[in-house]
């Protein structure tokens, strides 16, 4: 009855690779719940024989249907909430500075999954940046067709917002429209939908004032990880910040960067500043970093977790 | 099998769409047994969660007594459970059904408070069933029913 | 840190009181409005940090029981959370408006509520000192 771990270990691997979402052991009431309606419209016995369809060469177009089953509760808004407040306190001020002659800033959330981070993102620029005049473009990217559509659509179901999307944000932002939440047209006129293979050579992009990559290095290997940060640097501003996962760095993968660390968190930015003595435009309201020629250690890892 | 009408604000597929958050939500905490696929299933729980104002009506469920038992140790997280466990867990079950599909409606109303009886459904005789789905919740079926309240001025409860 | 679980469903506090402990909260319960009322006006020097809200409970509702949180001073450092199936986008606004800090939808998954604390810094798990 219940699925074999062989069978939920293909499932788990499947979604691990293709979204960047950790299945655990556990959790194979949910994928045989969440099988269950595929497997039916299949035509097979249960979800333990769907399994086997899907690792036989007919089963592939169906992956990225159960890839979608699997996530859509899976993703969080504000994921991590750190990237988010330091993006808030010491980026955005930063870029408003360095973008003040063009007005324009530009984004690339990477690995876009269902939409979180992007609309994360255009939430927070929607009330910082956009009033002050900024034009904002995030281009979101992600390998699988089905994940790009889900970010175009905007919608939600009701348990995807419930994860970690502050009401005030979500009543601003989104309406209901049946069992669903749909993103706002002020959002979603701020992201611009595309596929994009991370580990290929790219298409033509924008050069991006900020990158996030977040939770995606860690499914590729050394040399995969050196060829990626090396092609996204080329689309990056100098002056650009590119965001990493919690277990992801530049450092020992790509020396290239320049690393700043702010709180619990690395910036990385494609080049040292001209003058490594005076550190950057950081913070008043945190402790000062240490800017020097090896940043590898934070004075700052004791700073606690700052209440809203 | 599934009944909608013009009048109805919610389709099968709304209550199907709640029914699997429910269950994704309450219902798959691990570490519980498999459940039993079978025992007695001529006794019955009935759940019903009354909507007034704009709209008015009721939302309804129907299980066996069985599933009933096993969606309340699901949702305790309990080996075993009472009655009074049966009785509130079903009446929560009904409650979030209720306001999901009060979220589905254009005209405001407000949501009563559930009501569950392990004897007789409640009388829906004056009520004009618009909506039905069979959820299956930890492989037990449930039956969800949606009802339109006639506009009967006579009849009391009604709201005006 | 205490948490002060509000709703008529026993259930629903079990449910609630299960997640909170696992995050380490000390958890105390009220079975309507005017239950957790008179609780938190009594154990002023040990408030909870949190409390839950149901918004259909007899006696008092939620957003009733939020108004007269809001409505006294001495109450000020208690973050309210609607939990509720109440779900139009009027109803949220409404409980915001009325002084609610935020606002979670049944069902909800446990991860969800882990969510909402750590966005409200107040997942115990979290701030270590």
């Amino acid at each position: 009855m219940t699925l074999s771990p062989t069978a939920f270990g293909y499932v788990a691997d499947l979604v691990r690779r293709e979204a960047a979402i950790v299945l655990e052991p556990g959790k194979e009431y949910l994928v045989e719940a969440r099988l269950h309606p595929l497997a039916r419209a299949a035509g097979v016995a249960d979800v333990s024989a769907y399994v086997a369809h899907l690792q036989s060469p007919a089963g592939r177009v169906d992956h990225a249907a159960v890839v979608e089953a699997l996530t859509t509760n899976e993703t969080s808004w504000f994921r991590d909430r750190e990237p988010f407040d330091v993006l808030v306190s010491h980026v955005i001020p930063d870029l408003l500075v360095r973008t003040a002659a063009r007005r324009k800033i530009t984004i690339w959330s990477a690995a876009c999954s269902s939409g979180q981070e992007a609309y994360t993102i255009a939430m927070l620029m929607a009330e910082h940046v956009v009033p002050k005049g900024w034009q904002v473009e995030i281009v979101a990217t992600d390998i699988a067709p089905s994940m790009v559509q889900r970010t175009r659509e905007g919608s939600y179901s009701q348990l995807e917002v419930g994860r970690g999307l502050p009401a005030p944000l979500m009543v601003k932002h989104f309406q209901r429209a049946g069992t669903q939440w749909q993103v706002s047209d002020q959002l979603r006129s701020m992201v611009r939908v595309q596929t994009l293979n991370l580990a290929a050579p790219f298409p033509l992009l924008p050069v991006f004032d900020l990158v996030f990559l977040r939770n995606v290095l860690i499914y590729f290997d050394q040399p995969t990880k050196q060829s990626v940060l090396s092609r996204v640097r080329r689309v990056m501003s100098p002056d650009g910040y590119l965001f990493l996962g919690g277990a992801e760095t530049t450092l020992g993968v790509d020396e290239t960067w320049h690393r700043t660390p702010v709180g619990r968190l690395t910036l990385n930015r494609p080049r040292p500043q001209v003058d490594d003595t005076s550190p950057p435009a950081l913070p008043h309201r945190m402790p000062r970093t240490v800017v020097g020629a090896t940043p590898t250690t934070s004075t700052l890892l004791s700073t606690t977790q700052r209440a809203n | 099998m599934s009944v909608t009408t013009a009048e109805s604000p919610v389709t099968p597929h709304d209550l199907q769409v709640f029914g699997e958050e429910v269950l994704t939500a309450f219902l798959l905490e691990q570490g519980l047994p498999e459940a039993p696929q079978q025992g007695d299933d001529s006794r019955r729980v009935h759940a019903s969660i009354a909507v007034t104002g704009g709209w008015s009506g009721h939302v309804t469920l129907d299980v066996s007594r069985t599933g009933a038992d096993v969606l309340a140790a699901r949702m305790l997280q309990a080996d075993e459970v009472s009655d009074e466990d049966v009785v509130d867990a079903i009446g929560e079950l009904v409650n979030v059904l209720g306001g999901n599909v009060k979220g589905l409606l254009l005209e405001e109303s407000a949501l009563g408070l559930p009501e569950v009886s392990t004897d007789a459904p409640g009388d829906r005789r004056t009520a004009t069933e618009v909506c039905h789905a069979e959820l299956l919740w930890a492989g037990h079926p449930v039956d969800v029913r949606v009802w339109l309240a006639e506009q009967d001025d006579t009849t009391p409860g009604d709201t005006p | 840190m205490k948490a002060l679980v509000i709703d008529d469903s026993r259930t629903m506090r079990i449910v609630l009181r299960r997640q909170l402990e696992q995050l380490g909260y000390d958890v105390v319960e009220a079975a309507d409005g005017q239950q957790a009322l008179e609780a938190l006006q009594s154990s002023r020097d040990d408030l909870p940090v949190l409390a839950t809200v149901d918004w259909n409970m007899p006696v008092m509702n939620g957003l009733d029981f939020v108004k007269a949180v809001r409505a006294d001073g001495g109450l000020r450092d208690v973050t309210l959370m609607m939990v509720t199936t109440e779900a139009e986008h009027g109803q949220i606004v409404r409980a915001l408006a009325a002084g609610a800090h935020e606002y979670l939808i049944k069902p909800f998954t446990a991860d969800a509520l882990v969510d909402k604390l750590d966005y409200l810094g107040l997942n115990p798990e979290r701030s270590v000192a």
